[in-house]
């Protein structure tokens, strides 16, 4: 499903890179990557999603980022660890503007278990950041991904959005959507189960002995 | 009393100007700024008259009058229904008589640019021995003070009673919230969130053409209008810096969407393009045949051009200040020279040409210093 190769990640202002996979590839799951502070996770998953640049390939179902870029991001949904909106834009304005470029299926339920209708006419710039992450998780789950990528989906959620979002995992998953989620939060059993363990030591991607 | 009326004034009148500065100088500038400062008395002169003499054109004005009105009261409603704005409900503790004249007097002043405006309007109606429209103009206005002294004290006020009242309000509210798209975020930000820069700059823009169409208007010096024409391109750098920083923070979530380069780079264009509207009509309507009107809609485009360049730039040097600068006093140089060519068709598809290429070139790989 994902296909990385020769992946290096370096930022301008310091030359060694900050993660290096040579080669990796999952299959269909759900995966959660564990790292320390400052490990990569997030650099991996902003590659993935097509938010920063990097060296070398990214494919998700044998759609190459840099081949067909429109292609790939209708198929790869991104939620924030700390997601940032126009605080002039209200929520309902970026659910069209989403539903308008990804396409496709809006997941209702969520949005609606979550709570995001009762807030979703007024500006972002009126959001806690619980309210900001419930939008931001709604907007990942928006369309038709092949892969969502989660970063630190459980910070700033009450227990009830927690157990809703993990749930809504689940679901996904067991209709073909895959999972890459990083989370110093334990996640629930149901999902620890489901979720494969990847860990990122030494700036190395490498599965995880459970 | 005092103590209270200064409170609301602070938080209901004050902040109303704050706000809104942008669109009022907006206003301002459309009104009073677009035209000759020798034909400014006679312009509004003939504006009142038409009024009094069009009934059509009245209604149009007072339709124009109530929106204000309305973006008024909208405020005040938005302010008290606001979280943090709780304290306001107190107000239920002062007797009605005075809850309501402090209330008149914040919707009169945050009223006062129409009802100043009106106040002419009448003045004139009665030295055109008009005395039923002044009435008219009058009761119009004491109207629309009382409806929007009333709104906000059903809203303060309110009960089980009233929440009727309120739903109109938050009805109308939906009704007038601007339903922005992808094309207009850009422009947004702009106008709320840099409307003290935008207003500098278009100050800093018109103040050089009044120079060169106004001051100069019968002497038209071209070497100076080129130094300006550059200079109003250079003071355009900063809005383009805070559109490119405001795409990559607070939209970079767009580039996990499938949106086509070209739409992208379109986002930007029509940004710039109704940046500079303001520029365009005042070269339009100031020229009395010193500039022909294809090298004025040359001009503009040539401006767009330029200020999409410059975003091509920040993407290509990864928004590092010190390269942007360097590259815009470049640029600055070049474009002065073949604007010295007078091939102007020319100087803009070449700029236009370098920006597109620039862009599709960085726009991927860009990442801040």
């Amino acid at each position: 499903m994902l296909q990385i190769s020769n992946y290096i990640k370096k930022y301008p202002t310091a030359p060694d890179p900050v993660l290096s996979i040579p080669g990796y590839q999952l299959e269909e799951g759900v995966y959660w990557i564990k790292g320390e502070n400052g490990s990569g996770k997030t650099s991996l998953l902003k590659s993935i999603a097509g938010l920063i640049p990097f060296e070398g390939d990214i494919s998700v179902g044998g759609v190459h980022i840099n081949g067909n870029r429109m292609a790939y991001t209708k198929m790869v949904n991104y939620a924030e660890a700390e997601p940032q909106y126009p605080p002039f834009l209200n929520g309902i304005a970026l659910i069209d503007f989403y539903k308008s470029t990804k396409g496709g299926h809006f997941p209702e339920i969520l949005f609606r278990k979550l709570g995001v209708e009762k807030f979703m006419h007024q500006k972002t710039a009126t959001y806690s950041s619980g309210m900001l992450k419930k939008l931001s998780l709604v907007l990942g789950f928006t369309g038709h991904p092949k892969l969502v990528l989660l970063d630190e989906p459980l910070i700033a959620l009450d227990v009830a959005a927690v157990e809703t979002l993990q749930s809504a995992i689940l679901q996904f998953s067991r209709q073909g959507v895959s999972f890459l989620i990083t989370s110093h939060q334990p996640l629930d059993s149901g999902l620890i189960k489901a979720a494969n363990h990847l860990v990122i030591k030494d700036k190395i991607l490498q599965q995880e002995n459970v | 009393m005092i103590g209270i009326s200064r409170l609301l004034l602070k938080v209901w009148v004050k902040q109303f100007y704050i706000i809104n500065a942008g669109f009022l100088l907006c206003l301002f500038f459309f009104f009073f700024g677009m035209v000759n400062g020798a034909q400014l008395i006679s312009y509004h002169r003939s504006l009142i008259l038409a009024m009094l003499i069009s009934p059509v054109f009245m209604a149009v004005v007072w339709v124009g009058w109530l929106f204000y009105n309305i973006k008024c009261i909208l405020f005040t409603v938005h302010t008290i229904k606001s979280n943090n704005s709780s304290y306001l409900y107190s107000l239920k503790a002062i007797p009605v008589s005075k809850q309501m004249s402090i209330y008149l007097l914040i919707a009169l002043l945050q009223y006062m640019p129409v009802f100043a405006y009106s106040g002419v309007v009448v003045y004139m109606a009665f030295i055109k021995l008009m005395p039923v429209t002044a009435l008219s103009v009058m009761v119009y206005q004491l109207l629309m003070l009382a409806m929007a002294a009333v709104i906000i004290f059903i809203t303060i006020n309110k009960t089980n009673k009233v929440s009727t009242v309120v739903k109109v309000i938050a009805t109308l509210s939906t009704w007038f919230q601007v339903k922005m798209g992808y094309y207009a975020f850009v422009l947004g930000n702009i106008l709320y969130e840099k409307k003290i820069a935008f207003a500098l700059v278009k100050i800093f823009s018109i103040l050089l053409l009044s120079i060169s169409f106004v001051i100069n208007g019968d002497h038209f010096d071209e070497d100076l209008f080129s130094i300006f024409f550059q200079l109003i391109i250079v003071a355009h750098a900063t809005l383009v810096l805070y559109c490119v920083d405001f795409s990559e923070m607070q939209m970079q979530f767009t580039r996990n969407l499938p949106i086509p380069l070209r739409k992208v780079a379109t986002r930007f264009l029509l940004t710039y393009g109704i940046l500079l509207l303001p520029e365009a009509a005042f070269m339009f309507i100031n020229n009395h045949g010193n500039v022909e009107i294809t090298a004025i809609i040359l001009l503009y485009l040539t401006v767009v051009s330029a200020l999409f360049l410059y975003t091509a730039i920040l993407y290509g040097c990864g928004m590092d200040m010190e390269s942007y600068l360097f590259f815009v006093f470049t640029s600055f140089i070049i474009i002065f020279f073949l604007q010295k060519t007078e091939w102007q068709l020319i100087t803009m598809l070449s700029i236009m040409a370098t920006a597109i290429v620039v862009f599709k070139t960085y726009y991927h790989s860009f990442e801040r210093e």
